[in-house]
């Protein structure tokens, strides 16, 4: 015998209370929206698209090589002992995900309007159910990874990859591009909501922020009286530490790596503040 | 004094409704002649599309064109040292762009141009190879744009290096009539593409990723002497590549590509200009119907 539904939840209809932990605790109470949204935000990415599934391909393999076939075979870039296209498939792995979540964090407030008119949500979950197609591509891109790095294994007989206790900086890595990408979706989301052009701007800062990044070439290879760009890169620290985990080979530059962190978790945390106050606000008007 | 003006005008104009005998190239011509007025029309609508509803307006056409031009000098011509042929890569990045930019951006617009009209086109006639031409006008202030950076950076390296590295030769006339061919060339492929965009949502990232690859493909960022002697052939097929040389050539009077190439790059616009003109008017009744 189970007990009534009624008596198991219990709805309130009540104002929230204000403060980061009654919204913690209000997120958490609403986490089963996440797989809703989430899974939305995946139909919404190939819908109306004659070529559908395609779309998975074409963005991950196709740009690695072509890349590798410029970089690599006409400019003859080095990557210091590891093959180009692994150098650059590991790169690319933050990097899209970081891109991707980015994208669709930012459109987050704008897609779901039509659900925020019928149903009660949270906001600050549509953010992060945005990243969902974000985690897709990098689970993509983790299998381009794992069989380049399988085939690597088999044609040279080393597989490169060298993991360890060091590894742990590649999880840490994601970790703080998640935080990145949700400080930035916190901040942009409500100003794209109104301004349709805010998408098309990201992209393009998107497109010249992964020139400035150190995915197509090593840091090493940045000449000093440019370094100031990569301290204020949080990405390019990221992208360093995620490779020192699967490579081992040079560390993330520690003042670099501190300076990305505290630039981060001021992006989510104040973020998050502005979010928040600001959907307060909105309510009283 | 107006309605008088509209009694006595010389040649009354005069309307037949007909039925449209299919594809004959001279009178699609001449009724496109005959529409001529409507290319201003549209080609100032859609450069109006450029800065309509953004917070800093016109001023968004110069950071967007030149951003990725200032950052691309610091990291392919300082990080990755890509040779420059004694020029400054910066120069180099800047010339190279101009011509690519011609192709690229006019383009991307003139695709969009059936989709962007898509609400004039279901309700009234007009002949509709006028979109992706009229529309090609808001990616020309890109490359207007890197012209006038461009004037202003010759004199600045005329001071800092004591060279004018663009100089007045019989080859400098000759740029110009290269930047035409590159929109030509953009004409032509629009005239494809613009049918694909108003049919699938997709085409248009398509055709965006595919245009990132071709610049790749294309010698913009690195000169052609770095690809391997043995594959520049492959190269020099790809149209814009004796283009963009072509256009380098000319400013910075370097060797011009091989002559077959550039015959090559010619007859691959013509074909593709003719294949697509009938394309386009095979095709254009029934796209717009299903729009």
């Amino acid at each position: 015998m189970s007990a009534p539904i009624a008596a198991q939840s219990r709805w309130i209809n009540a104002p929230r209370a204000p403060g980061l932990i009654a919204t913690a605790r209000e997120v958490w109470h609403h986490r089963r929206f996440l797989n809703y949204l989430g899974g939305r935000t995946m139909r919404r990415m190939y819908m109306r698209t004659r070529l559908g599934l395609i779309w998975i391909f074409v963005p991950t393999l196709l740009p690695i090589l072509i890349r590798v076939l410029v970089f690599r075979g006409i400019v003859g870039l080095m990557s210091g002992g590891v093959p180009y296209f692994l150098f650059l498939t590991i790169g690319t792995v933050p990097w899209v995900f970081f891109v991707v979540a980015l994208m669709w964090a930012i459109r987050a407030l704008e897609m779901n309007r039509g659900v925020l008119r019928h149903v009660y949500i949270p906001k600050v979950l549509l953010p992060i159910a945005a990243l969902t197609p974000g985690l897709f591509y990098l689970l993509l891109n983790a299998v381009v990874l794992v069989s380049s790095i399988l085939y690597y294994w088999i044609a040279d007989g080393t597989p490169y990859v060298v993991l360890g206790i060091h590894s742990v900086w590649s999880i840490v890595a994601l970790v703080c591009v998640t935080l990145l990408v949700l400080g930035f979706g916190f901040f942009l989301s409500p100003w794209a909501e109104t301004a349709r052009d805010a998408r098309f701007v990201m992209a393009q800062v998107t497109t010249v922020w992964f020139l400035a990044t150190p995915i197509l070439y090593d840091a090493s290879a940045v000449p000093p009286q440019h370094h100031v760009w990569l301290m204020l890169n949080p990405m390019a620290s990221f992208i360093e530490a995620f490779k020192y985990g699967l490579l081992g080979t040079t560390p993330p530059d520690p003042l670099r790596f501190v300076i990305a962190l505290v630039l981060t978790l001021t992006a989510f945390a104040g973020g998050l503040w502005f979010f928040t106050n600001r959907e307060d606000d909105e309510g009283e008007a | 004094m107006a309605y008088a003006g509209a009694i006595t005008r010389p040649k009354p104009v005069k309307w037949v409704l007909a039925h449209d005998h299919g594809f004959h190239a001279i009178t699609r011509a001449r009724e496109f002649w005959h529409y001529r007025r409507l290319i201003w029309f549209f080609a100032k609508q859609a450069f109006q599309v450029l800065w309509v509803k953004t917070h800093l307006g016109w001023l968004w056409v110069p950071i967007r064109q030149l951003t990725p031009i200032l950052f691309g000098a610091v990291v392919y011509g300082s990080v990755m040292n890509i040779p420059s042929m004694g020029v400054p890569y910066l120069l180099l990045l800047v010339v190279s762009s101009l011509s690519w930019d011609c192709f690229d951006g006019p383009w991307l617009w003139g695709s969009r141009g059936i989709d962007l009209n898509r609400h004039l086109v279901t309700k009234l006639y007009f002949p509709r190879m006028i979109l992706p031409l009229a529309s090609m006008s808001p990616g020309l202030a890109g490359p207007l744009c890197t012209i006038c950076f461009l004037t202003a950076l010759l004199p600045y390296y005329r001071i800092t290096t004591g060279v004018w590295y663009v100089q007045l030769t019989p080859g400098l006339l000759l740029a110009p009539f290269i930047l035409v061919a590159s929109l030509f060339l953009a004409f032509s492929l629009s005239l494809w593409t613009s049918l694909w965009l108003a049919q699938a949502r997709d085409a248009r990232y398509a055709l965006n990723y595919f245009m990132g690859f071709w610049m790749y493909l294309t010698p913009v960022i690195y000169p052609i002497s770095l690809v391997p002697a043995e594959y520049r052939w492959l190269m020099w097929l790809n149209p814009m590549a004796p283009i963009v040389e072509a256009f380098k050539a000319s400013m910075f009077g370097w060797d011009w590509p091989p002559a077959w190439a550039a015959a090559a790059a010619l007859g691959e616009s013509v074909v593709l200009f003719a294949l697509g003109f009938r394309y386009f008017h095979t095709r254009e009744a029934a796209a717009t119907d299903k729009l």
